[in-house]
């Protein structure tokens, strides 16, 4: 289990952390999310032990997390870096190395990932002769040589092409279903929504929003409604103080509404003014929950 | 896993990457060349094996001229063979082709390739007539003396006996050339590494910070780890160079016959890695704790310039103990860390060193380290996770808390 608690820093006049906290469990995906500058870079640096915190904690299993359980950590930063001028498979034996590898189990590990990246014939290529794209994947394979038990990844998915988003989310939920840990941090909203169960959301420094995606979305203040009534025009719509915003697109109907929304009676009217082609009644999607979470 | 052997991985990586690279060979190539052609050079150009003028001979020419001919040639080191040819036509073919240096006819005429003298060519035939004039000319006073009463003896006596007395203050040194050879040589190679080598960890450290892999790094291990890999590698880089480099500089002299061997050899070698070692642990330190200031290459320059400039002072205030390296200012750079690994070779090459100084020299020097350690150290540590604009030092210094 990794933990979270309470951590603070600023730098400067700038608050980077206030007091965030979030845990996640062995086996679990955890979708890492907030606007520009909310404090997810710096939040898992401090997993890292790569930023003085000015207070809080980070627990791995319970316990603060010392240098040898580190070394089983993966990283992968949001500055992509590795040595360029490095030959790929030589620069992936170092890090398994330095995270306490032995030379053979790392070489083997090298290649295995490459071999499941499609790179293995790139190996004695240098860093810098690869593209942007396989240069990402050697990052991610430099984040997993060593098998570790906790994996942290900073926007991972950023200049990926469809392809490798969708490899590299089935990677992720690999390790996850294998019981590792893991952490990313992505923009992609709708992709978080698709890999993972759980999410935290932070903004200003804080988490606003933690816990599972669906039961976030179920706990969620608003419904969304779409209904597609042929041959109207929408002004079969009664006015409620149970809708929050609504618009009207020919014949099609799209609300936003609180929980307590009458839907029943709102769809016999909706029956009443034409033939009904289509409905949707819904918990918002984890891009609104998320717009919601952060609204200033 | 230990952090020693953290530190051993990075420096083995130092080692590998960079030496692999083209511009450590380049460099080593070129140093190695340039050493061995300094010793090697002088010693072919005037070395004492050397010259011997092919002299052509027609006509008659008196008894007593090629003996003393030959005297007079042996006084200067220089050999004279001598072709006999049938006829002045047959010789001065011989001239022209040059298959000999010059002609004498009938002993009172000198044939040559191109009269009057050169600046450029010392020998061949402007070297040669000097010498047939020689000749003649004690030929002729040999002449003149004799009608005077003085007997052929007491005349060669005079003649080849030393007319001045030369006296040195100082016991004759025979070692002095190869001496001051030395003591330049190893001057030059400890600054040339001490300083470029002091520049690689400067610039491997940047590097790190520039491409961002530090993050990465920092994550498997603490930075004085890396730190004391890194400048260990690239120290034993510069070590495997500077064996490279005196190994065949010691080569080139043995084959020239310049050196005692194993007195000098013994005590150039050895300052020569203990004072790289030194020298360069705390230059490169001193460059590591400056570079982690910044974060891109182009402030490499500018964060680094002042500590060049000690070094190059140092490298510079060194002279001095070349010309006088039992004199004041020597004994002070002694005992100062920035010139010491500059200074104290010199005198030690020099045996103008008492060991009281040397090894008082040495635990300075070991002093300095550590306070180096201690000090760029930490501006390491506090900087090395820095991203942005250039750091100050206090700012570094605070972080590291």
């Amino acid at each position: 289990m990794l933990e979270l608690i309470g951590l603070s820093k600023r730098f400067g006049d700038i608050v980077a952390l206030d007091g965030c906290s979030f845990s996640v469990a062995p086996g679990r995906m955890l979708g890492f999310l907030g606007p520009n500058g909310a404090g997810k870079t710096t939040a898992m640096r401090s997993i890292f032990g790569l930023v003085a915190l000015d207070a809080g904690t980070v627990t791995w299993s319970g316990a603060p997390i010392d240098e040898a359980t580190r070394r089983t950590f993966g990283y992968m930063p949001e500055q992509r870096g590795l040595y360029p001028r490095m030959k790929v498979r030589d620069q992936l034996v170092y890090l398994g190395e330095l995270h306490g590898m032995r030379v053979k189990d790392a070489l083997e590990a090298a290649d295995r990932w490459l071999d499941e990246f499609g790179l293995l014939d790139r190996a004695e290529d240098r860093l810098e002769q690869l593209s942007h794209g396989n240069q990402q994947r050697i990052q991610l394979a430099a984040a997993l040589i060593f098998d570790p038990e906790l994996l942290v990844l900073d926007e991972p998915f950023s200049g990926l092409d469809p392809i490798g988003v969708n490899s590299l989310g089935e990677t992720l939920k690999r390790q996850a279903a294998a019981g590792k840990t893991v952490v990313f941090s992505s923009h992609q909203l709708d992709l978080v929504e698709d890999l993972c169960e759980e999410v935290a959301i932070i903004d200003a420094g804080k988490v606003v929003l933690a816990g599972q995606v669906a039961s976030i979305k179920e706990r969620a203040a608003h419904r969304r409604v779409e209904v597609h009534v042929s041959g109207s025009d929408g002004s079969w719509l009664a006015e409620s103080p149970d809708i929050v915003s609504s618009s009207v697109q020919g014949e099609r109907v799209v609300l936003v509404v609180e929980r307590s929304f009458p839907i029943d009676e709102f769809l016999v009217s909706a029956a009443r003014a034409g033939q009904v082609m289509h409905v949707e009644f819904e918990a918002p999607s984890l891009s609104e929950v998320f717009l919601e979470a952060v609204r200033r | 896993m230990t952090g020693f052997r953290s530190s051993w991985l990075v420096a083995r990586r130092e080692l590998r990457e960079r030496s692999k690279g083209r511009t450590y060979r380049i460099t080593t190539l070129i140093l190695m060349v340039v050493v061995v052609a300094a010793i090697v050079l002088p010693a072919v150009i005037d070395g004492d094996d050397g010259v011997t003028y092919e002299l052509g001979v027609v006509g008659e020419i008196d008894s007593d001229f090629l003996p003393t001919l030959e005297v007079l040639a042996g006084a200067i080191e220089v050999e004279i063979a001598v072709t006999e040819f049938s006829s002045v036509a047959d010789g001065e073919v011989a001239v022209s082709d040059g298959k000999i240096d010059g002609l004498l006819i009938d002993g009172g005429e000198v044939v040559v390739q191109q009269s009057g003298s050169s600046v450029f060519f010392v020998s061949g035939g402007s070297g040669l007539v000097g010498l047939l004039s020689g000749a003649a000319q004690t030929l002729e006073l040999q002449e003149i003396v004799r009608e005077a009463g003085v007997s052929a003896e007491e005349l060669a006596t005079t003649l080849t006996g030393e007319p001045i007395e030369v006296r040195g203050l100082e016991p004759e040194d025979p070692n002095r050339l190869a001496n001051e050879i030395a003591s330049v040589a190893s001057l030059f190679l400890l600054y040339f590494a001490i300083l470029s080598y002091g520049a690689w960890t400067l610039n491997g450290v940047i590097e790190e910070k520039s491409n961002r892999i530090v993050e990465v790094l920092m994550s498997a291990l603490r930075p004085h780890h890396l730190l004391a890999g890194k400048v260990a590698g690239i120290g034993l880089l510069g070590l495997l160079q500077l064996a490279l480099v005196s190994g065949s500089a010691l080569i080139a002299a043995l084959a020239v016959d310049l050196f005692d061997l194993p007195q000098l050899t013994l005590s150039v070698l050895g300052s020569l890695i203990l004072w790289f070692i030194l020298g360069f642990s705390f230059y490169a330190v001193a460059y590591a704790g400056l570079g982690a200031l910044v974060s891109r290459m182009e402030d490499a320059q500018s964060v680094a310039t002042p500590l060049t400039l000690v070094g190059v002072v140092g490298y510079i205030l060194a002279f001095q103990a070349l010309e006088h390296p039992d004199g004041l200012l020597a004994r002070i750079t002694t005992f100062i860390p920035a010139t010491a690994p500059f200074v104290v070779p010199i005198r030690t090459v020099q045996s103008a060193i008492p060991w009281w100084e040397l090894i008082a020299a040495v635990l300075m020097m070991g002093a300095a380290i550590y306070g180096m350690i201690r000090l760029a150290g930490r501006l390491y540590v506090g900087g090395i996770l820095h991203i942005g604009q250039r750091m100050k030092v206090r700012e570094a210094w605070r972080s590291a808390e």
